[in-house]
């Protein structure tokens, strides 16, 4: 116990483990990462356990990657991912939520990134045929909108563009599809991932760059229910 | 072999936008992480789709790199780490498919073996072995199966709250065992 001369510290030093190993509840992490931004101690905390827990992977051989795999990435790094609505929302959202700049800063970084996150919500967004499927799964601690695309496609120059539809309110776009693109994770602002739970998510056929009003003017091309895991 | 410096100088070229840096991070790297990856997700097609995001999200994220204070090797491995589990949660909790996953054996050694593993083996293994078997293998599938408490207590058939007190103290002994 030398180490360990408070139960402050003890207390911290415990959390950052959990925080590490991903165990934390939605609602812990969130606080507990609001609290990292203004807090050295409990970011050498964290990272002190990262560096500990990592080298439970030593013993993982090394395996090379097939060749393809390269050329995936660059084709990744390659394709625009700058949608508007990404961007717009990415922002915004923190903004509304009202944080601080460094604990924005903080919340940016690691979300999804250092610290696992379960998601809490899924739906399967497909077509009535199930040519086209998208799977989605929604994070609400992060906000987090994770998008993969499974099956089919669209016709040239048209463009797949994302609503988000809840009771009683007009459909939200959340992205326009990039072209090519396998998997996509779009933040989502306060006041719209508050309605995610009993959404509705639907995708509609528009013209290449997506709708230009702002509202679906082409056909829907395949819907999904989020549903709680 | 690549040094430290030489993976931390790729990290910050690669936060600058220096694509060919980047492919340099990939190559030297890239084994390594995608060795890591298969034996948390213990399927090849899994790891291959996996790996490709992880090294989208290190290149859109590398200059973030310098504010964790992580060593980078340790920031490589843990962004390849959590999206894995991320995924391995997601397969779970979707009831996915798992029958590729299951056709590949668990390779994922107990406490024990992993002490023997290396003769150059990490602090952390030591400080496991002077836990209780049952409190290092949970602690071990937290980390490398992204176990919850919820799927630990209903493994070890103990309450939740046990469970939760059980790898809490697990972690303070481990803590200081670790800093000695």
């Amino acid at each position: 116990m030398i180490d360990a001369p408070d139960t402050g510290d003890d207390d911290d030093r415990i959390l950052a483990a959990e925080y590490v190993l991903g165990l934390m509840p939605a609602a812990e992490r969130r606080a507990f990462e609001a609290r990292l931004g203004g807090d050295a101690a409990l970011r050498a905390e964290v990272a002190a356990w990262a560096e500990d827990f990592v080298r439970l992977t030593d013993d993982a051989p090394e395996v090379a990657p097939p060749a393809a795999l390269w050329r995936g990435i660059e084709a990744a790094l390659d394709t625009p991912v700058t949608t508007a609505p990404r961007r717009r929302f990415g922002l915004l959202g923190y903004a509304i939520g009202g944080l601080l700049a460094a604990t924005l800063a903080w919340v940016v970084m690691t979300s999804g990134l250092m610290s696992p996150a379960a998601p809490e919500f899924t739906a399967r967004i497909a077509a009535e045929d199930n040519s086209l499927i998208f799977a989605a799964a929604y994070d609400a601690d992060t906000g987090t909108l994770d998008l993969r695309h499974q099956t089919g496609g669209h016709p040239p120059g048209r463009s797949l563009e994302f609503w988000l539809i809840s009771e009683g309110a007009a459909p939200v776009s959340v992205i326009v599809w990039p072209d090519g693109s396998a998997h996509e994770v779009i933040t989502l602002p306060a006041d719209l991932a508050a309605r995610v739970p009993n959404a509705v998510l639907a995708i509609s056929d528009e013209p290449g760059g997506g709708s230009p009003t702002g509202q679906p003017t082409g056909a829907v091309v395949a819907v999904g229910q989020v549903e709680a895991i | 072999m690549t040094t430290r410096e030489e993976i931390e100088a790729l990290i910050d070229a690669t936060a600058a936008g220096d694509r060919a840096a980047f492919a340099d991070l990939y190559r030297r790297t890239s084994a390594k992480l995608f060795g890591t990856v298969l034996r948390i997700l213990k399927s090849e097609a899994e790891t291959e789709e996996s790996v490709q995001e992880i090294y989208v999200k290190i290149w859109r994220n590398a200059d973030r790199y310098r504010a964790g204070g992580y060593s980078p090797m340790t920031w490589l491995i843990t962004i390849a780490r959590n999206h894995a589990i991320d995924r391995l949660r997601a397969r779970r909790f979707s009831g996915g498919d798992l029958d590729e996953a299951e056709a590949l054996p668990d390779a994922a050694p107990g406490p024990e073996a992993l002490a023997m593993a290396s003769s150059d083996r990490a602090r952390i293994v030591d400080c496991f072995t002077r836990l209780p078997p049952d409190r290092a293998e949970a602690v071990r599938r937290a980390y490398l199966e992204g176990e919850t408490y919820a799927e630990l207590a209903a493994r070890f058939e103990v309450p939740l709250n046990t469970m939760r007190t059980w790898l809490r103290r697990s972690l303070m002994k481990l803590k200081e065992c670790l800093s000695e």
